[in-house]
This record gives C-alpha cells, structure tokens and sequence, in this order.
C-alpha cells in the first residue's frame, strides 16, 4: 500500500504555506532523506506525587536536637561510593541501584522547584518552566529529531504539552498494533480487502482532498493545525511497518524482581521497541504512589523499589537490544518531601527536589552536583566552579538548569524549538567534569 | 460584540485601515516604502523586519489576493488602551490577580482595607478599578497611593514581596501610569475593531448538522433541516434542543462527565463497584438479587446479573446527571439532589422503594434513598454524596479531605484552587512546625479555602463510607490524640465546615454535604463552572486559560481570545441561572439550554476568517467547534450514518471503536488512562483508514441490496449508471453530492470542484475494472468483502464494476478530514 510520500507531502505543504506558518515539525522533515532513527533515545521517568530525596540520591541523617528528618537513619548512615561524589541512602533498592549505576548518572540535588501544587510542579519539573504551554523537553526532542517519524513522542501520562511541536502517541497493547499496521489485511489470515491498484487510487485522490482542504486561505488555526496534523500522520504512516519486526507476541510480565505489579517493564519495553524500530525519538515512562502523606516510609520504599527496578529493566534491555549507548534518560519527579514526618508518619509537599541524569560513557556522569543543607534546603552553588556559595555569585539550581543540561547532552540547544522555548536560568556549569 | 481589548484593532496589512487589505492597500505600502506616505510598522512591517519596504508591499498584495501570508507585523507599544483596558491587561491580569487570593472578602486579608474579588463575580473589573482608585485617593492617617506601590515590593508586607516588584519593574511602572490616570482618565481610544470582525459563521443548518452528529449522533431528519431553513434562531434552538433525547444524548452527558469523574473505572472487573460498597457488612443486601438470578437460572444468567448491577452501580453518578437533564430539573440537583437514581438490578443493593424491582431493564432509571447501607438516614447530595464519587476520590488519615474539596471547586465552580498560589514566596516557610495549614500565610492561601469544603465531607470515611464508625469517620490514629473529644465529628486542629467564609450551622452536622451542595448551588460562580465544565465536554478540551505569561510574543493575541471566550461564557452562565438560556421555557440552571446555548455561540459557530496573521492567529486561536471525534463519538457517528457499526460480523454489539481500537484511538479507560487524545498521530490515523476499508464493501452491499427508495447512501443512482453515458454520469454526480452531504456535510453543486473530484475517483476505479476485466463477484473479488452474504438477499455480482467503484469512493469519504472531525 502506498500513502502520500515526503516529496509530495513537501509539495502539499509549500502549496498551503504550511512551511512558513505553522509551528509544526515541517519544515526540516522534507528537506532530507528520513531513515529509520539512529539518533539519541530520550526517556525521561517521571516519580509522580512527589519523591523523597533524602531517602534515595540526597540522604539526610537525623540531627541531635532536630526533629526527624528520615527514620532509616536512626540505625544507619548515609552511603558514599568511592571514587565519586554520588551518595545515597541506605534505603528500598538503592544499594543495588547506585551500585550499579553509578558511573552512568549525574545526580542533581538542591533544585528549588518553587512549588508545592501538583500541576506546577509537574511542569516546572519536565518543562524546565512555571508558566504554562513551554513544552516538555520530549517534546522538543520529537521535534528536533523526529520530523518525519509516525511515533517520535510516546507517552504513558504525566507532564505532556507539546506547545504544538509534535504529536503524542500512548502505546500500550500490541496486539492490535499488525493489524492497524496493514489496515487493508484481514485479521488473521493474508487476505486484502481491496485490490492493491484501488487502493493506491483512492489514497491519491485522499491526498488530493487534503492538500485542497488545506489551500482554503479562511481557515481558523485549529482547522489549519487539525489538518496539518492529519497530512503529517498520513505521510509517516507507512513507516510503522518498521514496527512488525520488533513486536513480540505479548509484552514481558508487568511483575518485577520485588513481585510488585509494575507498569515501567512495559512501558520500558514498548519505548525501546518503538526506538529500536527507528520510529520514536522521546518516551515518557510514568510511576505513582510517591505522595506519601501517610505510611510514608512503607509507602515510599515501594515505590522507590518499582522506579529503580524499572529503571534498571530499562537499561538491561537497552544493553540486550543494542541501544544502550544512545539512551539518555532523565529521572524526576514533582517536587521533594518535607523534611519532617506529620501526625500520620507521612509527609507532605516540599519544593526542594533531586533529578538524575543518565548516559554511558561520559564525561559528566560519576558525579553529584546542587546541595542541600542538613534540613533540605537548598543551597546556592558557584555557576563554575558548584561549590557551595552563599554569596552573591551563589546561583540557586533550578528545574530549568536541569532542563538546559538535558537540551546540551541531546543535541537540542541552538535548535530552532530550544530557541523558541528559551529557558529563564543563569548559567551554571553542572556538565563541566573537571568541577 | 465588542470586548474589552484593543488587540484585534489593527490589522497587518491594512494601510487604510479599513478592515480589509486589498490591493490598495499594497499600493500604500508600498508609497511608504519609497517614503511618498507614513504608516506604522503595527500595521505595514507586514515581515516583522522593523521597517517597511517594497517586500512589505509584496507580501500586502499577497494577502489581498487571498495568499496564505503570515503577517507579523511588530507590535505596537504605544497602542492607545482606555483606563480599563490598561486596567484588565497591566494591573488585573498580571498583578492583581495574585493580590485578591489574599485581599478577598474571605481572605487572610479581609480585614484590610484593601479588598478585592476574583474574576468569578459580577462586575470585578469595575469593583477592583474602584477599589484601586479608591485606596489611591486615601490620605487621611496614611497614603494610599504610597502604600499600592510599596507593599508589594515587600514592605510592612504580610503576604511579603510580591511577583518580584521593585521600583525598577514593569509592574512597578505600570502601577505608576494607573496612579497617574485615576488623575488623567483616558476613556476613548476612537473606534474599536471587534472581536468577531472578519470571521465567516456555519449556517443555520450547518450548525444543525454538527449538533445532531454530537448530541444524536445522526444526520439531521428532513423535517429538522426545514424547520431551520425556513425559521430563525428561535427555530433553531428549539430544534437543536429536540435532538436532546435518547441513547446517543445519554451516552453523550454520560461520557462528558465521565472525563471528569472517571467513575466508569468501576465498570472494570478488577476494580468493580461491589469493592467500593464494601461487601455484605455495609450493605446486606448487596448481592440478593443476583443469588436470586442464579438460584433460578443458573451461573450464566448469575454473571450476566452480576454485569448488570455492576454496571447500574458503578454508573451511578453519571446516570443521576443523565436523569437530571431528562427530565429537565435544575442542574443544580447535581449538588443537592436529595435522591440517588437506580434502576432494577441496583434498586434492591440501595434497598430503595422505587417500584421497579420486579423489572429487568437497564433503562429504567428512577429517584431513590439509599436505604440498604448498614446505618439509617443516608444523606443525599447529588454526586457529593455517590459512594462512587467518593471512592474515586478517596482520601487519607494526612489529606483529609483536601483532594475532594479540590474538585468540588473545579468540577463545580471552575475554579483551580492548585492555581491560587502557583509559585511559593518563600519555601522554607513549609518547614513551619505551628499547624501551618492554619497559620502560615504560604499555606493559607490555599488551605482558607479548601480545608472548610474538606470539613463538609467529615460524615464519609477515606474510602466514602458513611459515618465508617458508627459516630464518625475520623481515623484512629487522630482519635488516640489528645486533640479528640469522643462526639467530634472533625479534626479540631483544623478549619470547621464552611464555604466562602460562612461556618455551617451545627445543626447541619449530620448532613453536611447537603449544606455543602445547597451553598455552592446558589454560589454565583457555580453557573460559570457549569458553563466551563460542559464547554469542555462539548468541545473536547479545556477553555483557553488566561495568559499568564507576558512575555510572549502572542500573550496579548492570546488573551483578546480569552476576553472573547470570557464574555460568552459570562453571558452564557447569565442566562443559565436566570432561565433564558436556550429555549428559555424550561426554568432555570436548565442543562439541555445550557448546551443550547455552547452550540450557537460564536465560539462553536465561527467557521473560518478572512484576517489571519500572527496576532490574528493568536486571537482565534481557540475558537470554532473543530473537534477530533472520539472513538465513541466516531462509533455513534458512524452507525448513525452508515446504518450499522464497525464491528465483527459475529459480535455487532461489540463496536471496535468501543473495544479493541478505542485506546488506539485516543480513549480513556478511567484508570491508567483517563486524558483523551485530542490530536491525530500516525497510528491513530490508521484505525478510521481500517474502518473504511473493512466496511466500504458490506455498506454498499447491503444498500445497493435495498430498492432505491430505501437507501441511506445510494439513493440517486442504480448499479447500472455508468460514466460512459450522460445519464449515468448525471445519476453518478447527484449521488456523489448526496454522499458529500450525508457522510461529509457539505453542501455542493453537481459541478463542484469536490464533486468533480470524487466522479474521477469513481471513473477512474471503474475503468481500472473494466479494462482489466477484474472478477465481479462481491463476495471476494477484488478483496474480500466483510459481509456474511448468507444473512440476507444481498447482491452478489457486480456485473457493471459499479458496486466496487462505489466502495472506493466511500471509504474515500469515511477517511476524510469532515468525517473523523466535526
């Protein structure tokens, strides 16, 4: 089955004027040759509710005198990796986890996230800014990198706005996936519903209605967005034929090594699929159960156990697909926890947040940069040289710090997307390794 | 309709400044170009490149003769704006707007002398203006118009420094040119462009087309089409408002609300609504009918029952608004409504004495009392009260509540209470230890106003049980404190129940989300939350927010959309509450003229423009009723339109928009999945492709089957009209429109363009099967045709290649951008 092709999809897009207009992901897509996606593989992992980083990458012990800050520290102290500057608690699966990755991670810690509301939080985290419509930052990967492509943005909930930069696609259940892949084959067997030759016609004579469609010089802009995005699906569809290699029959078991139903193995596994097929640039992965405002410590060891479990599942499939060295993930959550238990052994909303960076072989990663004092607050940092600087030179870190250091490592500054979504943040040199 | 916002005022492009570019205008660009005539870059910098020149007047030419050119024109700083446009874009907008969460009349700050009200009131923008203007002019004891700029920038400030204003910032300056017009109004700006100028409008009976596609999910009757062509807009809300009833109405509200309550999470096994009422001990009578069922037929009919009163408790809350708006009773009983609805397979769980328990069916929906749950005199407030409602929202020992009291304000109200306080003054205020929910103004803000509604719901218990123990519903952990007295009912460290700062009467103790309901039912804002809520369901998103953000190049475009979008959503909730809306004869907070209302307001109606340019864009940004169909919409629309569903021939019950492909699509399941897609993407874009090329073939089997004046698609044309006599081409072509209307909505002439286009689509198949002399028999040749022929007298030879050609062009017509979208 043919569809609309780039050459003609170019040409239906300089008729309507879409090429200077729209803010869509056109121009660049057909001005060059697209091949599967060889690029970098973006996943970010959203912790949602709100993680505690003083029981995971910002450990905080008890102080004499003070009231508690973390129950695990009444019997235990704080664990430091040699050679590096990451610590973390003894708490959940850390220990496996930090272990492991340690080499392959920046962690960030002190990022004032300013906020304690859900909503703001979630995208200040993921957008790098308070207001709303920026995009998040997958977003602006899928545009960067994936014109062209019929899945570049896959999500699984969280933080999603796309500020119009690309389209969003959830991907969970493959079993119905061939058949929307061929969608002139009879389920089940090789039979065609249409001869090949008419179908080729009345998908010419569809394109010719849509390029019609989208000349009208009257259109409002949510007509002129609507049928820009239906061009788009067309002319990429047939690239998810890439996919019929990679599925699998079913998706791996959602019970992970701790027993514990969790959705990240799968959401993982159809985000690598999707990539490795050449298809998706960015996946959001999402995991709950953070807002721990009460049985905080049972609650979130849980927790803590399914997100790290996912993340490493993520990474071992990665290594047995091959894509492992061009995986970047970004690790986050809403905002951090108080640094003091409630009435109900819970605790509540606390601006001060961590996040992690993950990539191999880098120069960047081994390394802890931010800081917090001993009761989780954040403290200003030297922008060179990431001591702690209360001074006027101090710069507090912020999520948009963290979001500028993802766009660098991904390829994205200087685009024409991280241009037009320019982060408000002084600079700080978090990426420097020699700091 | 004129609004509040000179954005729209000045047209890229028009030198003139008539309201039209033309090439007149072109020739006036271009004499300022070469210095011969003066006009400003707002209007003649048509490229943005801050001077205007020949390429200016090149791309003016272009967009009077109608080229799809962007206009970006650099904004003009020193627009006129009246005080009360200054007022609305620089005072209220970016600053005010976070002054009256504190100075309100119920605010941590109500006992100042600074007193504001928010946006949902009546008249804000006048009250707050003179409220400004007022406190400015104090000089006796204190200077008024010293303390409005220096409070914010955190001076003897309770609530702090305030958006980071100095005497350096914007804000501080834009406060300073408020002062100075309290002293020298500017109340003209000369004549003001309006909102709409320049946007083409659906007719009437476009507007009916969309209508009955949304709330019948069919096309509408010939008698409906008539009765809007030859009448007027009375006409047309009357007929509008008579496609209000049915199924597809029903599923319609019922899956608008469910977008938001999301209680069909218990239609799901795993997570049924016998779990949520607790088994046998709460309610005894929970299973009795359905050990009835199965004593007396058997285990099958056992699961089937066991389906049904699943489904009619889990549905529960989205039935009682279904029955709200059938039978026309105020939409405020969504709040108050002092009964539940039942039908027979729940009737004996509630233990109600609605007279229908001898019934089996689905739809026979009645008003009860709860009067099965294990403790008498259950109170009812409408969805408030729902045991499905409350376990979708549950609570804990530490959230008390809070997470329901936030949507009683959003879906209610409109109001996002999250988005009070946004951005924190000073963090570290959090680690305060004194009860700050109650003391600390970085936590006041918020908790002022929901932890009184979080009191409200002190009768139910974190996972909705009424009164969970006996006397109460407080969790043990609280009562082991020394803070519990035996008898409360609330925590005593926090709020008492109230709304809007009125403390509930303690006699309405043991009902207190009746109070609950009964005040935020005559709160004015309720109408407006109404308004916004079914706007959403209607339109499939959210209303435009307020721009927040001014720095952005399209922040003043985007928010001269929003006022647009503001005063009809003010009129709309007017008209609401007072019983003129729609129809205006069935009383007042009427849902079915509430919707009346949405469909023919401009924001539904707009269709297309004949401006556009980046400030254009902006402005317009949201409006139009442009909506990608859900796969239920999609399932309904289909069906209604092509006489019977997508879906397998052995199970037509089970629509694929409804199983198999519905998350594909963009659906919600109510758990994992509960934001609908509202954009196509590449795989989305396959699933109506399949639709059409698995159902051309059985639509065009089964009508060309009937005779001609029975059809639904083919009505104009025989299987013997072929393109090679003028007849047939004639019969062909009229057909071709039909389809166009029916399937599309379009009205075209047999000599359209569009027309013109689907014949060569049907010629050219057509000739492809006569000159390859390709098999004519339907059932399977040239594909298979997805039809049990043995179901019915169907044609199965298609001698003259005319049944295939059809099939082409129908599912041409089912992928087409008017079909997926309305």
């Amino acid at each position: 089955m043919s569809t609309l092709d780039r050459r003609d999809f170019l040409k239906l897009m300089g008729v309507v004027g879409l090429t200077a207009v729209t803010p869509w992901p056109v121009r660049k897509a057909f001005a060059q040759q697209v091949d599967p996606y060889t690029g970098p593989i973006f996943v970010t992992v959203a912790a949602s509710g709100g993680w505690d980083p003083t029981v995971f990458c910002d450990p905080k012990e008890n102080v004499p005198g003070e009231r508690e800050i973390t129950q695990w520290s009444r019997n235990d102290v704080t664990r430091t990796i040699t050679g590096s500057g990451i610590t973390y608690a003894p708490f959940a699966n850390n220990e496996q986890f930090f272990e492991r990755f340690h080499t392959d991670m920046l962690v960030i810690n002190g990022i004032d996230g300013e906020t304690n509301s859900h909503d703001t939080g979630t995208r200040h985290t993921w957008s790098g800014q308070i207001p709303e419509g920026y995009p998040s930052f997958s977003a602006l990967a899928a545009a960067v990198y994936g014109d062209g492509m019929p899945l570049p943005y896959l999500t699984n909930g969280g933080y999603r706005e796309t500020a119009g930069l690309a389209t969003y696609a959830e991907v969970s259940n493959v079993r119905d996936i061939q058949d929307l892949i061929n969608v002139n084959r009879v389920p089940g067997n090789d039979d065609l519903y249409h001869d090949e030759d008419e179908v080729a016609v009345v998908e010419r004579y569809m394109n010719d209605r849509l390029t019609a469609q989208q000349a009208r010089a009257d259109l409002l802009p949510r007509h002129r967005r609507s049928l820009a995005n239906l061009a788009y699906a067309r002319a990429n569809r047939d690239q998810l034929n890439a996919l019929t290699v990679g599925l699998p029959d079913q998706l791996v078991n959602p019970i992970d090594q701790d027993g514990n139903r969790n959705d990240l193995l799968q959401q993982a596994q159809m985000a690598l699929i999707c990539a490795g097929s050449g298809l998706t640039v960015a996946t959001d992965l999402e995991t709950g159960g953070f807002d721990t405002h009460s049985n905080h410590d049972n609650n979130h060891r849980t927790a803590l156990q399914r997100l790290t479990n996912g993340i490493t599942y993520l990474w071992d499939l990665a290594d047995e697909m091959g894509l492992a060295d061009r995986l970047i993930v970004l690790v986050g959550s809403d905002f951090g926890r108080t640094p003091r238990y409630n009435d109900g052994n819970g605790k509540d909303h606390w601006p001060i947040n961590s996040a992690i960076l993950m990539k191999k072989n880098e120069a960047w990663t081994n390394r802890a940069v931010g800081a917090s004092d001993e009761g989780h607050n954040a403290l200003s940092i030297n922008p060179a040289t990431l001591a702690v600087d209360g001074g006027s030179s101090g710069e507090t870190v912020r999520p948009a710090h963290v979001q500028k250091a993802l766009r660098q490592i991904g390829g994205v500054s200087g685009s024409q997307p991280d241009s037009d979504f320019q982060l408000d943040a002084p600079f700080i040199d978090i990426l420097n390794p020699s700091v | 309709m004129a609004v509040a916002t000179p954005a729209s005022a000045q047209v890229c492009g028009d030198w003139n400044d008539d309201g039209n570019v033309t090439a007149q205008d072109a020739l006036g660009v271009l004499q300022v170009a070469i210095g011969i005539a003066s006009c400003g870059l707002a209007t003649c910098d048509i490229d943005g490149s801050g001077s205007v020149t020949s390429t200016d007047a090149l791309k003016t030419l272009g967009l009077a003769i109608g080229q799809d050119i962007e206009g970006d024109c650099t904004p003009d700083t020193d627009i006129c704006l009246t005080d009360m446009e200054f007022f609305f874009e620089k005072i209220w907008t970016p600053i005010q707007t976070d002054c009256v969460v504190c100075h309100n009349p119920t605010g941590i700050a109500a006992q100042t002398d600074h007193v504001l009200i928010d946006d949902a009131q009546m008249g804000y923008l006048e009250y707050n203006f003179n409220a400004w203007r007022d406190y400015a002019s104090i000089t006796d004891g204190k200077i008024g118009a010293e303390l409005l700029l220096s409070k914010p920038q955190g001076l003897a400030h309770g609530g702090g420094q305030r958006l980071g204003i100095t005497t350096g910032s914007a804000h501080h300056a834009n406060m300073i040119e408020l002062l100075d017009r309290f002293e020298n109004p500017v109340s003209e700006c000369g004549e003001q462009a309006e909102f709409w100028s320049g946007v083409t409008f659906l007719t009437n009976n476009q507007v009916l087309d969309k209508a009955a596609i949304v709330f019948a999910g069919r096309r509408p009757t010939v008698a409906e089409q008539n009765r809007v062509a030859d009448g007027d807009v009375e006409d047309l809300k009357t007929t509008i408002r008579d496609l209000m009833t049915g199924n597809a109405f029903s599923d319609f509200l019922m899956e608008s609300a469910n977008d938001h309550f999301l209680t069909d999470k218990f239609l799901i096994r795993q997570s049924n609504a016998f779990g949520v009422l607790k088994g046998v001990y709460q309610y005894p009578d929970l299973y009795r009918r359905i050990d009835l069922v199965e004593a007396i037929y058997g285990d099958e009919m056992g699961s089937d029952a066991w389906t049904m009163t699943n489904r009619a408790l889990a549905r529960e809350p989205l039935e009682l608004i279904s029955y709200i708006a059938r039978f026309d009773r105020p939409y405020t009983e969504i709040v108050t409504a002092n009964y539940m609805v039942v039908n027979p397979w729940s009737a004996p769980v509630y233990k109600t004495k609605a007279d229908i328990q001898s019934d089996w069916s689905e739809e026979n929906w009645h008003a009860g009392q709860n009067e099965g749950y294990r403790l008498n005199g259950y109170p009812h407030a409408g969805v408030l009260t729902s045991p499905m409602f409350l376990n979708r929202f549950p609570s804990t020992a530490t959230n008390r509540n809070r997470a329901r009291a936030r949507w009683v304000y959003k879906f209610f109200l409109g109001i996002d209470v999250e988005a009070l306080s946004p951005r924190l003054v000073d963090p570290t205020e959090l680690e305060d230890a004194d009860n700050p929910t109650m003391n600390n103004a970085n936590c006041t803000v918020c908790h002022s106003v929901i932890d009184p509604v979080a009191a409200t719901f002190q009768n139910f218990g974190d996972d909705g049980l009424y009164l969970e123990h006996d006397e109460d519903s407080l969790p043990s952990s609280y009562k082991r404190t020394d803070l519990y007295d035996h008898g409360d009912r609330w925590y005593s460290d926090m709020r008492v129940p109230g709304f809007g700062g009125v403390t509930m009467p303690e006699a309405e103790t043991d009902a207190s989300l009746s109070w609950l309901g009964q005040t935020i039912a005559q709160d004015p804002r309720f109408a407006r939350g109404a308004v916004e809520f079914w706007y959403e369901a209607l339109f499939g998103r959210a209303p435009a927010g307020r721009p927040s953000d001014p720095a952005r190049a399209d922040y003043r475009g985007r928010l001269a959309g929003w006022v647009a979008q503001d005063a009809q959503f003010t009129e709309i909730a007017d008209k609401f509450r007072d019983g003129t809306a729609g129809t205006g004869r069935r009383g007042v907070y009427n849902l079915k003229d509430l919707l009346v209302e949405l469909v023919i307001s401009p924001l539904f109606t707009a269709k297309g423009t004949l401006v556009s340019g980046t400030q254009r864009n902006a402005e317009l940004a949201n409006m139009g009723f442009v909506k990608l169909l859900t796969p239920e919409q999609l399932n309904r629309k289909f069906e209604g339109i092509a006489g019977r569903p997508w879906a397998r021939r052995w199970s037509l019950d089970e629509p694929d928009l409804l199983g198999r492909y519905r998350l594909f699509y963009g659906g919600i399941d109510s758990s994992g999945i509960i934001e609908r897609a509202d954009e196509l993407n590449a795989l989305m874009s396959t699933v109506p492709q399949r639709m059409a090329f698995e159902m051309a073939c059985p639509l065009a089997v089964v009508d060309f089957s009937e005779t001609a004046n029975n059809r639904n698609l083919f009505p104009a044309v025989e299987p013997t009209d072929t393109p090679d006599t003028a007849a047939g081409e004639q019969a062909i072509r009229e057909n071709v429109v039909w389809l166009h209307y029916w399937f599309l909505g379009e009205y075209l002439a047999t000599d359209d363009p569009e027309v013109d286009r689907a014949y060569a689509l049907f010629t050219e198949v057509w000739t492809m099967r006569v000159a390859g002399d390709k098999h004519t028999n339907l059932r399977w040749g040239g594909g298979r045709c997805e039809l049990d022929f043995n179901e019915g007298d169907y044609i199965e030879v298609d001698e003259n290649h005319t049944i295939r050609s059809w099939i082409a062009v129908l599912a041409y017509m089912i992928t087409d951008y008017r079909f997926i979208y309305e």
